[in-house]
């Protein structure tokens, strides 16, 4: 099963992915892996992260980190597993920026490499930022960035057996042609409240 | 409660006012230079400019709202979508992102209908 969640900024994306992979794990016998891509650049990263460490804490996730070669984990995981991905964006933007310069690369092929590493588990769900409605003059580096990050949306969305879509901690299924009953990882999510609640804003 | 949000220039209010047959004078619009929202009125519109407002105060507009949870009870809440783009350059627009974000999540956990808005036709997501 191969789940992938869009959704803007603080839409419950993060949150609706780690239901779905624990539920998935809880039905299957293998390890649960939390792969985490993001390159912290300042303390507003570290922050992020502190977040999602602490919204994950007690859930059993063994985090890898592999920011730009997914494929160096490619040998841990084995057909039992569930693995959860957050976030395509900084694995996108880590390949595409590696080093300081952009990066020509071919990002059908990484999303390629992508789908067939996650493939080999039993269950992935890779998680994903909607940032293509976008009002400002942005700059010709983000434009592309936007444009490889759409394309690899696409080629995972096409691979994938689901494709859900996190508005406001509503869930809005884009595709499902298997019919994938997700009632219990919905119920699941909608029964968590603390990530709801900052102490800072 | 019933939320409505979408992006700017969606058709948001002509939604609300069609739908749930809302009138200028049953609603409040918020603005960014006002940090009170008059609940006598049915609806609520712009409550992105609330939060601003109060971003721009040096407050928390997650607490506020939470606090303030159950006067929104048997609001109709009209908010823009900010939060499918770029992030932003500057912190204070992050953070007002975020809130927003934040906030549409809290308001519709709570709510009874949710609709997203999108070139006029409103679609019911809960």
């Amino acid at each position: 099963m191969l789940i992938f969640v869009l959704g803007g900024v603080k839409s419950g994306k993060s949150m609706f992915s780690q239901s779905a992979a624990k539920i998935l794990h809880n039905n299957s016998k293998g390890k649960l892996y939390y792969l985490a891509t993001m390159q912290p650049n300042d303390k507003e990263d570290m922050l992020r992260i502190k977040r999602h460490l602490n919204d994950r804490k007690g859930w059993g996730f063994i985090t890898l980190e592999e920011s730009v070669n997914i494929d160096n984990i490619s040998d841990i995981i084995t057909a039992d597993d569930t693995i959860l991905l957050d976030s395509v964006t900084s694995y996108v933007q880590n390949n595409m920026f590696y080093e300081g310069a952009i990066q020509s690369l071919s990002f059908d092929k990484l999303a390629g490499v992508m789908v067939s590493v996650l493939r080999k588990a039993a269950n992935a769900v890779v998680v994903s930022d909607y940032i293509f409605s976008e009002a400002s003059n942005i700059g010709e580096g983000t434009v592309l960035y936007c444009q490889n990050l759409g394309l690899v949306h696409r080629i995972i969305a096409s691979e994938a057996d689901i494709v859900a879509e996190c508005a406001c901690s509503n869930v809005k299924l884009w595709k499902n042609e298997k019919n994938f009953s997700i009632r219990e990882i919905i119920s699941f999510y909608n029964s968590l409240t603390s990530h709801l609640y900052y102490n800072d804003i | 409660m019933i939320l409505i949000f979408g992006g700017a220039y969606q058709g948001k209010y002509e939604f609300v006012k069609s739908k749930f047959n809302i009138r200028d004078c049953d609603t409040y619009f918020c603005s960014e230079d006002k940090s009170s929202i008059d609940f006598s009125k049915k609806a609520i519109i712009n409550l992105e400019l609330f939060i601003k407002n109060i971003l721009k105060q040096g407050q928390k507009p997650i607490e506020i709202i939470n606090k303030n949870l159950f006067k929104f009870s048997d609001k109709i809440v009209i908010c823009e979508d900010v939060c499918c783009g770029i992030v932003p350059i500057s912190y204070e627009d992050r953070l007002f992102r975020e809130a927003v974000g934040k906030i549409l999540q809290i308001l519709s956990r709570s709510s009874d209908e949710v609709y997203r808005v999108f070139c006029g036709i409103g679609e019911r997501l809960k």
